[in-house]
């Protein structure tokens, strides 16, 4: 409870008692009750007057809110023509999610810049102002030719703006409204974009609103990213939210990642996600899971796996050739669970780049099997992961099944040789199948622990391929003299085995992961 | 009470200020802004928040109190703007006219005035300023002002009856 001056409490007792009074009779009393102090007899006096006068005041509240905000959205509170502390506002840029964009003047250093008024006196909240201010400032931190700077998080009686670098162009959207764009193209895109990306993900700034609309295209041909590190900015606008409770979809929910619909942790992956569809986008026209509407299309990014890129080559005739080599990237981009996607910004830049060499120059790349990516590309339609799958699974079957031939050598042999003989390749199999039946299923099931498995497992692998070897090698020389095709067989087999964990395993694994 | 952990009141007048935007806004968007009070978007706040997984309104007085202030925040701070906009133009600014207190009409009231006026009430007493809150910015009844701030009625109007005066006075004389 809040204290109450005492000649308040005073005040409101004689006041209330006047009012029982008859008015005639009022001023007399209100002058007995304070005899000795006039100042407080002028007060209650008028405030009974006052009280004649209330009538209905404040008593029927009239107030329409949301007719304040029709005004505040209306063109009539353009600040076009006015000027906001240093900046002059020259015309209107664009609408977005985070409010009015303008052209404005830096009048103190001459430059043009894009400010943005964000709503306004949108928060009080010092906790919330404090956590804004320092995403501009992480964002402002952030300098590459590919991202438009953050100049300045600006506060003008108490509306907030942000200022950054005016980029000319036009957007990517408008790039695709007149078709989509050839293949090599839709790659050297990809990598402006992506190569700016990678330098804001390296400072762990993710910009979880990667869209046509806010990719620039400039004069000079390059691409620019609009409003990294800004998007807890659009969580501040009136109307801007994604979702309303009614159901209702508003914005461009189109390039949202399926976690960050669903509202879970977001990374860096989500960004993977949405340059995924920007970039299949780019290539056929099509966003990859347009629906009827917005509720629609956040249902097909959860649940469904868009066309395959090359099923739109009849569409787009000879020109759609190389989308082949586009479509790995971009699929693996596309991946529901982010474990599955690229496991860094900088290893979908390698993929670009090697489609990108996939693209300009074939032949080349035919001809320089031993490269790491292309591998795939004489390999017919199945990826490289699924080779590098093929092969664990065939490894351990094959290893099984050379344990007959062994036993066989073992009953031919002095029984406690054989027997040695046959136990050390029978655990030599058993690890090393095992092993690799162990990192099957981690990448399919816990991608994200791939790596650190491969790791650990590695020399397990190895040591177990190595004795397995030696115990094939052993028993086809002790065969050469009874049984010569057994011995042979047992002989090629070791070498298969070698040849198999040093050559062909490492390639599988470059191709499948990027790196072994 | 029900919960335990203890919400922030600047949180949660954040979080049903940001609601009560997002309400107005789709009325805009849908054009039915004409049509719609302050209070109404009160209630339909209310009626959308307490369906949280966490609830953390005590009950519905306790948000409502909440809304009111939220309410009284986006509806100065707009008026405010608007004055900025004003000013530095051809219009001047009307002050309160005690022929037009009379006659009553609420779009005269101006909800900066009476907005520094409340807070001056709310230095001398500060439950009748919350009172004026709750009634006027949150559209309760006398009944659900008493209900909120577990006084009886018959105290509600007494305070709402000299607040009114005083405030009026006050916006008279400024």
């Amino acid at each position: 409870m809040s204290s109450v001056p005492a000649d308040w409490t005073r005040l409101n007792d004689i006041f209330h008692r006047a009012l029982e009074v008859p008015a005639a009779e009022r001023a007399a009393f209100v002058n007995e009750e304070c005899g000795g102090d006039p100042e407080l007899g002028a007060e209650v006096a008028s405030l009974l007057a006052a009280h004649d006068r209330a009538a209905d005041f404040i008593e029927h509240p009239n107030l329409s809110a949301a007719d304040i905000f029709a005004q505040a959205m209306s063109s009539g509170e353009s600040l076009v023509g006015r000027t906001v502390g240093q900046y002059r506002i020259l015309r209107v840029l664009g609408e977005g999610g985070m409010g009015i964009v303008y052209l404005a003047e830096d009048t103190r250093l001459g430059r043009p810049v894009a400010l943005k008024a964000l709503a306004p006196n949108f928060t009080r909240d010092p906790g919330r102002r404090e956590r804004l201010t320092r995403e501009a400032r992480a964002a402002a931190a952030l300098t590459h030719p590919g991202i438009a700077t953050v100049y300045a998080l600006e506060e003008f009686d108490d509306h907030l703006y942000i200022c950054s670098e005016y980029v000319p162009g036009e957007t990517l959207r408008e790039e695709l409204r007149r078709g989509p764009l050839p293949v090599a193209r839709v790659i050297d895109a990809g990598l402006g974009i992506v190569r700016a990306v990678a330098t804001a993900h390296e400072r762990g700034i993710v910009h979880r609103d990667l869209k046509p609309e806010n990719l620039i295209r400039t004069p000079a041909g390059d691409l620019k990213i609009l409003d990294f590190g800004l998007a807890r900015f659009r969580d501040v606008i009136p109307g801007a939210a994604m979702l309303t409770g009614d159901g209702a979809v508003l914005g461009t929910p189109g390039y949202m990642s399926p976690e960050q619909i669903r509202g879970d942790a977001v990374d860096f992956r989500s960004d993977l996600f949405s340059i995924g569809i920007i970039l299949y986008e780019l290539a056929t026209g099509v966003h990859p899971f347009l629906g009827s509407d917005s509720a629609s299309t956040i249902a097909r990014i959860l649940e469904t796996e868009p066309r395959r890129l090359r099923d739109f080559a009849p569409a787009l005739g000879p020109a759609a050739a190389p989308l082949a080599q586009l479509e790995a990237v971009v699929s693996t981009c596309l991946q529901k669970s982010p474990g599955m996607r690229q496991r860094s910004t900088q290893e979908l830049i390698t993929a670009l780049e090697h489609a990108r060499d996939a693209v300009s120059g074939p032949q080349r790349a035919a001809s320089t099997p031993a490269g790491p990516l292309p591998v795939y590309e004489g390999a017919g339609r199945r990826s490289p992961r699924w080779w590098w799958e093929f092969h664990q699974i065939a490894a351990s079957l094959a290893y099984v099944a050379l344990l007959a031939p062994l036993w066989f050598v073992r009953t031919t042999m002095a029984s406690r040789a054989g027997m040695m003989l046959f136990v050390a390749a029978l655990v030599a199999v058993i690890t090393a199948s095992t092993l690799r039946l162990h990192l099957v299923f981690t990448v399919r099931s816990y991608p994200a622990e791939r790596e650190q498995q491969q790791r650990s497992t590695r020399p397990w692998i190895r040591i177990a391929d190595a004795l397995f070897a030696i115990a094939l090698v052993a028993g086809g020389f002790e065969m050469l003299d009874p049984h010569a095709s057994v011995a042979l067989t047992l002989i090629g087999s070791a070498i298969a085995v070698v040849l198999s964990t040093t050559v062909i395993e490492p390639a599988t694994t470059r191709a499948a992961f990027g790196s072994d | 009470m029900p919960s335990d952990r203890a919400v922030p009141a600047e949180q949660l007048i954040g979080e049903v200020y940001d609601e009560l935007r997002r309400l107005a806004a789709n009325y805009v968007r849908r054009e039915q802004a004409k049509s719609v009070q302050a209070t109404e978007l009160v209630h339909e706040a209310y009626m959308r928040l307490k369906k949280d997984k966490a609830p953390r309104w005590q009950n519905r007085a306790h948000f409502v109190a909440i809304a009111a202030i939220s309410m009284r925040r986006l509806l100065v701070e707009r008026a405010r703007a608007r004055g900025a906009a004003k000013r530095g133009g051809v219009q001047v600014q009307v002050t309160l006219d005690d022929q037009l207190l009379a006659a009553a009409d609420q779009s005269t009231i101006d909800l900066v005035a009476l907005d520094r006026a409340l807070e001056g009430l709310a230095k001398l007493d500060a439950q009748q300023a919350r009172i004026v809150e709750l009634r006027f910015f949150g559209g309760l009844s006398v009944e659900e002002t008493a209900d909120a701030l577990s006084i009886s009625p018959a105290t509600v109007k007494r305070h709402w009856t000299i607040a009114k005066a005083w405030l009026l006075r006050e916006l008279s004389a400024s």
